[in-house]
């Protein structure tokens, strides 16, 4: 098991009171699965994510990836389970003005001992995600599609486990984001982890689970709302993506 | 990457770093100035500002005062030697007036002065006084005239045969210590005196500065409270000009200094504001940059980074002006644009670090903040 959340609740505060984004979500994450995370507006799906990403703290519940609990990470601990497990992929794709296409992917090991190498690796990537000719290419001057090609090889530039995508296709039209969601699951090994976030249905089809979000629960099993996707197995999670016995 | 970032704000960089520039343009030519400033003062006294001249009571005819004089003597010469430390000194004896029988006829000059380092006090119009002064005879052009000798004539002092070896300039001043009034000039231990051991120092300071310290040291220990007698050594030096320009320098560079400061705030102000301003913008980015692995640590690092970069451009752009203005200087007070003192490089090297430290200072609170900020809320924008 990769990624476990129990009893998972985060609540802000407001102005007008607080907000539950997340009321008690149980989910399990499988080594390799590709997971997407469907829901309207406001049910908590990014902040799942951000959870998932170490990026914040539940207010309730455990999050265990690689079967440690991540409470136990200080920020220094956090930062480095991050850098080297999992990769990130933004709606609004997060690549830095000033850097060339190159150096966006390589951005997450621009401090590292091997800049060469880290060079390979980003060069080995864009070639990946079709993009070789545009190494040299500042992010204005790359298409939508171009950028958020460039924000998946920064994403696994380290060789993470867990690539999560926040509406990775948000900003592109149904054919580009199609293309550039295909590339995702193409780029990524079969052990490499994918959950993303996505509110097009459509899209949600490429993938092998999907969990339903709406006012920050889990729709559970027996209603329409929540879709295996792939071939319902005896190994596939039936409540949100808890096994139960 | 912190170079990049600055690029890309190239206008607003190139403002703040500017305001910088002129922060240590401020400092910088405050020193600049103030040195050719001190210069020009020095350059417009003359030697006459770096001498202080002792002279011993009772030796000219305004000399008042009652009972004997103090004299002097070896001990106070020491101690005025040492005062003076490193300085040269031209010590002056001088030797009682030869008696002009009547109707003798003058061909030698009747006065006489022992005096040691002659080199140092007198200007040579012709001859040479040798290095080691141990014989010979210096003449003044006004002896020159009246006894009509000029260099190589033999010349009888006490009853000892000499040779006229150099003429000099009267000094200025009728009462200086060291006017010949038509004297000849001889090694000092050539000669006693009955009256005086001597008659008095002529000392010179390596500025007018150091001039007006041993003036000040002398009077002290020779006329202090200690002294007994009513009548004083007289110890002269320009140390009032001294002080004028001494309170001049103060006033010019305390005004300078504040000017500077206040400069320099401001332009602290200003690049504290762009890195604020700029990591404001940059939220998003160091979300990013916090999201995929960078810590704490390195966002500060890079938002400092980017200070010292401003400082660095800040402060050589300053230093760049500081020397230009600084040949405007030299050009309007020393009359030569490259005649910058030797501390010009301290006061330079002063202001470029205050430019650097001032923009690091500036970058810290805004690197602080933007490296605390949680990554997740920084993603938001």
């Amino acid at each position: 098991m990769l990624l476990t959340g129990e009893n998972l609740t985060k609540r802000f505060a407001g102005g007008s009171g607080t907000v539950d984004a997340l009321n008690g979500i149980n989910v399990q994450i499988n080594t390799g699965e590709f997971v997407t995370v469907v829901g309207p507006s406001g049910s908590g799906k990014s902040t799942l994510l951000s959870i998932f990403g170490l990026l914040d703290v539940p207010s309730k519940g455990t999050v265990c990836l690689h079967d440690t609990d991540i409470e136990q990470y200080n920020h220094r601990e956090r930062t480095r389970v991050r850098k080297e497990t999992i990769g990130f992929v933004f709606q609004s794709y997060g690549l830095i003005p000033t850097l060339t296409a190159l150096e966006n992917v390589a951005v997450p090991r621009l401090l590292d001992s091997d800049p060469a190498a880290t060079e390979r690796r980003a060069k080995e990537l864009l070639g990946k995600v079709g993009l070789s000719n545009r190494l040299k290419h500042y992010p204005d001057e790359l298409s939508g599609g171009q950028k958020q090609r460039v924000s998946i090889a920064r994403a696994l530039v380290n060789e993470p486990a867990l690539v999560l995508a926040d509406e990775p296709t948000g900003n592109l039209d149904r054919d580009t984001g199609e293309r550039v969601f295909k590339e995702l699951l193409a780029v990524t090994g079969d052990d490499v982890t994918i959950v993303a976030v996505t509110h097009d249905e459509y899209l949600a089809e490429f993938s092998d689970r999907v969990l339903r979000l709406i006012d920050g629960r889990l729709k559970t099993s027996g209603t329409d709302t929540e879709i295996p996707v792939s071939e319902q197995t005896s190994e596939t999670p039936t409540d949100g993506g808890v096994n139960h016995p | 990457m912190a170079q990049r970032n600055l690029q890309r704000a190239k206008g607003r960089t190139a403002l703040a770093v500017l305001t910088v520039a002129v922060g240590v343009l401020a400092v910088g030519g405050l020193g600049v100035f103030g040195l050719a400033f001190e210069e020009n003062q020095t350059q417009n006294l003359g030697d006459i500002a770096n001498q202080v001249r002792v002279e011993a009571p009772g030796q000219s005819s305004f000399a008042i005062g009652d009972g004997d004089p103090p004299e002097l003597s070896e001990k106070r010469l020491n101690q005025i030697k040492r005062i003076a430390g490193n300085a040269e000194t031209t010590v002056i004896r001088q030797v009682d007036r030869k008696r002009v029988q009547p109707g003798e006829k003058m061909t030698s000059p009747t006065r006489v002065l022992g005096v040691t380092n002659p080199k140092a006090t007198y200007n040579v119009v012709r001859g040479e006084i040798p290095e080691n002064w141990e014989s010979g005879v210096i003449i003044d052009t006004q002896s020159a005239t009246i006894f009509e000798l000029d260099i190589g004539d033999p010349i009888t002092i006490d009853g000892r045969l000499q040779e006229v070896t150099a003429v000099v300039e009267q000094p200025g001043g009728r009462f200086s210590v060291e006017r010949t009034s038509a004297a000849a000039l001889v090694p000092l231990d050539l000669v006693r005196s009955t009256t005086n051991p001597y008659r008095g120092v002529v000392i010179h300071a390596k500025n007018s500065f150091a001039a007006g310290e041993i003036a000040t040291e002398l009077k002290s220990e020779l006329n202090g409270p200690l002294s007994e007698n009513e009548q004083t050594f007289e110890v002269s030096s320009r140390q009032d000009d001294i002080e004028s320009i001494d309170q001049q320098f103060t006033s010019t560079n305390t005004f300078l200094l504040g000017v500077g400061t206040i400069s320099l705030i401001i332009a602290g102000i200003s690049i504290g504001n762009l890195q604020l301003m700029s990591a404001r913008e940059r939220r998003e980015e160091i979300g990013v940059l916090r999201a995929v692995g960078y810590g704490r640590t390195d966002i500060l690092a890079i938002i400092l980074i980017e200070a010292v970069i401003m400082g660095l451009l800040a402060a050589i752009c300053g230093v760049g002006l500081t020397v230009g203005a600084g040949m405007l200087i030299n050009n309007l007070l020393l009359a030569a644009p490259l005649a910058f003192q030797p501390d010009t490089v301290i006061y330079l090297g002063v202001a470029f670090a205050f430019g650097v430290v001032i923009c690091v200072l500036a970058g810290l609170y805004p690197a602080w903040r933007a490296s605390r900020e949680r990554p997740v809320e920084a993603l938001r924008g």
